[in-house]
């Protein structure tokens, strides 16, 4: 008999997936006032700031958030310590916003103790799943790149903070573009892409109605992306032989994920797709070009500053940002809707989860996050401030609906679904 | 089970696991079959229809498979029929996996739940009400 597992709260996920959600629209946003600056180099501290709000702000608390979600679930372990989290939740959110302002201002000492509180949040919240997943008997697909994934933050984390420390003392040997080459693809690659694909693993299942990774693909997964992120983080650091190695490695798992991915929406039992389900299919076919570009810039086909901006946008834009932003549509209406109506299911009609967000917003935030994640690398590339500029537009109104369709969700946890009010059961109000 | 040579067995007295292992085939390949049939059968007959029988001899149990459903649906279906359950009775619920967010309801309705693993892929959860089944 297994001892049931305690229950889990459904705050802290928010908490975490709602700041994430916050620094997504200020991302959007933000990029409206720094479009010009992307005609010339990414080493610009606006752009760096920019790019910390999207990759610390939004996607590491959403993937923080989700985990506290998602592991009790998916891995059938209670977290540890729900207290931790939240103290690591606000050391998060004081070190990246201190991070984002000290880039912004070219402040490196303030920068430096902004990204000590990061890696202390970091360190707090590899503590907490440690201790969560310690006993876990069955280490599958999702728990190997959950591991992979945990390991990949803690190395981001201290090539970060050697990075910001280098500012002052100029400790590391080597050129600055390596290093920043290294810490991006060491974050993409070694944190968020196993973090996702693992999640993925067993959240797109649950939603298509599908099978789980297995065979070539979930081996092409582990492996690929267990030998290939080494070997092109080490590359860029200091043996360039090894990048497009590396790269190929990390080509044949992004090829395993995507096969799997085309797979289980082929034969899927779940005929209709919802627009969180599109997202999470578009951001997989990002996968592609985000991975033809990294292999041209391996094998030396490709250079220059505004392609590797087109290249960012395509990989932490395209592909990561849609998914997660289709995920945080299933989560977060999710966890509303457990916290809200699920003490009345059973005692009388409760709304369905489609009934608690707003369908339509979240088509829109799908046309416009789409198609201003096809147009922005194509102008970034043409180099016009007025093309950057308008598809930064079409991101914000993007970003826009889907905060809103994310707020209708959340409306529930203070004002009950009003649709069949007359149906709902006695305690709802 | 006609197909697979077990209806002279299983009657209402033994789990799907046991009913193919006195059979010689694979727990997975009963199920599998079962599957399919159950596919078959319009959604609502399904879940209105659940099979009774006895469990470790205790008292008779319905069966509910919410397996292949999207959340929240389980758990909807779930509760819905645990509200059901008459004093004595029990409630075993087919799951792909150990429904952690159902149990801090059960608790909160004061149900009794005890879960098990059969097979890989298959869990068990048998609930009864509070102090009905000793």
């Amino acid at each position: 008999v297994i001892v049931p597992a305690r229950g889990r709260p459904t705050g802290l996920p928010l908490l975490y997936l709602g700041a994430a959600a916050a620094a997504f629209v200020s991302a959007a946003v933000g990029l409206l006032f720094v479009a010009p600056d992307l005609t010339g180099h990414y080493y610009h501290p606006r752009i760096l700031a920019l790019t910390h709000t999207v990759t610390l702000g939004w996607i590491t608390l959403a993937i923080m958030g989700a985990s506290y979600q998602l592991i009790p679930i998916v891995l059938q372990r209670p977290i540890w310590s729900e207290r931790l989290a939240r103290w690591q939740f606000w050391l998060l959110l004081v070190g990246i916003s201190g991070m984002v302002a000290h880039f912004y201002l070219g402040t490196w000492p303030g920068l430096l103790s902004a990204a000590a509180l990061v890696a202390l949040g970091s360190c707090a919240h590899l503590l907490n799943v440690s201790l969560t997943l310690r006993g876990l008997s069955r280490w599958d697909f999702t728990a190997r790149l959950v591991v992979m994934g945990y390991t990949g933050l803690g190395l981001t984390v201290v090539f970060g903070l050697a990075l910001a420390a280098n500012r002052m003392w100029a400790l590391l040997p080597g050129s600055v573009f390596p290093r920043l080459e290294g810490h991006f693809h060491l974050a993409l690659l070694g944190w968020v892409t196993p973090m996702v694909w693992g999640v993925a693993a067993r959240v797109y299942p649950m939603f298509l109605l599908a099978v789980h990774p297995t065979g070539w693909p979930a081996r092409a997964q582990s492996w690929g992306l267990a030998l290939g992120v080494p070997a092109v983080v080490l590359g860029l650091l200091a043996l360039p032989i090894l990048v497009p190695w590396g790269a190929m490695a990390v080509a044949v798992a992004a090829i395993g994920h995507v096969a799997w991915v085309a797979d289980i929406a082929r034969r899927r039992k779940r005929s209709r797709l919802d627009w969180a389900l599109c997202f999470v299919l578009t951001g997989a076919a990002f996968i592609i070009p985000g991975v033809a570009l990294g292999l041209a810039f391996a094998v030396d086909l490709i250079s220059g500053p505004r392609l590797a901006v087109a290249y960012a946008i395509v990989c932490l834009g395209g592909w990561v940002s849609l998914t997660i932003v289709g995920m945080m549509l299933k989560i977060i209406p999710f966890l509303v809707w457990y916290q809200r109506y699920a003490p009345h299911a059973g005692k009388g009609p409760v709304p369905t989860l489609a009934q608690l967000g707003w369908p339509k917003g979240e088509g829109v935030a799908w046309v416009f996050l789409t198609g201003a994640m096809i147009l922005m690398p194509v102008a970034v590339v043409s180099g016009e401030a007025g093309w950057i500029c308008g598809t930064a537009v079409l991101l914000s109104l993007g970003a826009l609906a889907f905060a809103v369709s994310i707020a209708c969700a959340l409306r529930h946890l203070h004002r009950p679904y009003q649709g069949h009010a007359s149906r709902l059961p006695a305690g709802v109000r | 089970m006609e197909q697979k040579g077990i209806n002279h067995c299983c009657g209402a007295h033994l789990t799907v696991t046991e009913a193919a292992a006195a059979a010689g085939i694979a727990g997975e390949e009963l199920l599998s079959a079962l599957n399919a049939k159950r596919d078959a059968v319009r959604p609502a007959e399904r879940r209105d229809a659940p099979a009774s029988r006895q469990i470790h001899g205790a008292g008779p149990a319905r069966i509910l498979d919410v397996r292949g459903l999207e959340p929240p649906e389980p758990l909807v279906r779930v509760l819905e029929a645990v509200e059901q359950l008459q004093p004595g009775e029990r409630l075993e619920i087919l799951h792909h996996r150990r429904p952690l967010i159902l149990y801090p309801q059960l608790d909160a309705r004061g149900f009794i739940h005890e879960t098990d693993e059969p097979e890989p892929g298959l869990v068990r959860i048998v609930i009864h009400r509070a102090g009905a089944v000793s």
